[in-house]
């Protein structure tokens, strides 16, 4: 299990505006919570943590200051492009802690009735594992070659390392090996009178009563 | 058969105004491999079916197709030879409303090259600039 150390820097200033100043500057506005002690504003170098956002590590440790702190990666936010780091949060964690966090999943071999044209789905890529903080894996690999048509690999059957619990639904699909479905084409007379009845879809309206149901609502009045 | 509502509570809609960035769907949710749009447009309904033909010719039976976008927004337009006025015109065909940052494609279940082959086809019968995404590695 490997662990980066960080380098961090602490920070008074809140808000937006601070926040995106912080970005021009290369940095990465963050935050440090968890175990019951005081929430810590960071400010983290932003080249840093994006190396390390790219590794499949969960557990990091930040220099902050003096002193080292581990703790898990909760959330990280990115803008529209998925390339800058928005802002990142950190709960802090004991080693002999037990912790639930979401591990990638990874399917290694190619099955052979792909070949014959079936697909191999990945329904789930990340699975939700229960285990001590130094024992998180970084990915699991999953050996799909084996499947056969209409073959299922569902989370209790992942082979997850000692001491480490999945927490996911085990009912759950992970890998599905179906056959492909042939693409319809439809005609193109069939096509064009679908266009001409498409281009009014049914309005979604209250239902108009007729004029019978009407008077019979008049009389009922009048009689009231 | 191109995309289109079934229901819809109105006829004809307002223009709207495109701006902004997409800020949901703009990250790869079920396949490996997207394609983001990065301008903005009205997607129409038969060009999404145009990329999802090219998609599927390239790509046979294999891997799998999603498609992020839905034509929602009714577009009218008036017959030729007819003089402004008199009231808006009749809906014509059925867009998507598209704005930079929104992943329109995703393709899984294909090695790399073969993804970005079929998503490149699509990617030319689209009205927009695009790029191609990976799915982030952590998500």
């Amino acid at each position: 299990m490997k662990t980066e150390a960080i380098k961090t820097e602490t920070r008074s200033n809140r808000g937006s505006a601070n926040a995106r100043r912080l970005r021009d500057e290369g940095k990465v506005p963050g935050i440090l919570y968890g175990h019951g002690e005081e929430a810590v504003l960071l400010s983290i170098d932003g080249r840093q943590l994006s190396d390390f956002l790219q590794t499949s590590h969960h557990l990091v440790k930040l220099q902050i200051g003096e002193r080292q702190e581990s703790a898990l990666i909760k959330e990280v936010q990115y803008d529209t492009w998925g390339k800058q780091i928005m802002h990142a949060d950190f709960a802090r964690v004991a080693m002999d802690e037990l912790v639930t966090v979401s591990v990638q999943v990874i399917g290694r071999g190619t099955p052979k009735a792909t070949q014959a044209g079936a697909v191999l789905e990945q329904v789930l890529h990340s699975v939700d594992i229960t285990c001590k903080a130094d024992e998180i894996p970084d990915t699991i690999r999953v050996e799909v070659g084996h499947l056969e048509l209409d073959g299922k690999i569902f989370v209790k059957d992942l082979q997850l390392p000692a001491g480490v619990k999945a927490a996911s639904d085990p009912d759950s699909i992970v890998f599905l090996l179906q056959e492909a479905r042939e693409e319809i084409v439809a005609a193109p007379a069939a096509a064009a009178a679908g266009e001409a009845a498409a281009a009014e879809p049914e309005l979604i309206r209250p239902v108009k009563p007729t004029e019978e149901e009407t008077e019979a609502a008049e009389k009922e009045k009048e009689k009231k | 058969m191109a995309l289109m509502p079934k229901r819809v509570k109105f006829r004809k809609s307002q223009r709207g105004v495109l701006r902004g960035e997409e800020t949901r769907g703009n990250t790869v949710a079920f396949g490996e491999f997207g394609l983001q749009a990065l301008d903005y447009a009205w997607l129409a309904a038969r060009q999404i079916e145009a990329g999802r033909v090219a998609a599927q010719h390239f790509m046979g039976r294999e891997g799998k197709l999603w498609i992020r976008v839905f034509p929602h927004k009714p577009l009218t337009g008036k017959p030729a030879e007819v003089r402004m006025g008199s009231g808006k015109g009749e809906p014509v065909y059925w867009a998507a409303v598209i704005k930079p940052g929104r992943v329109l494609y995703e393709i899984g279940g294909l090695p790399e090259e073969t993804a970005r082959e079929a998503l490149n086809r699509v990617a030319h019968k689209l009205p927009i600039r695009v790029r191609l995404l990976k799915r982030r590695p952590r998500q």
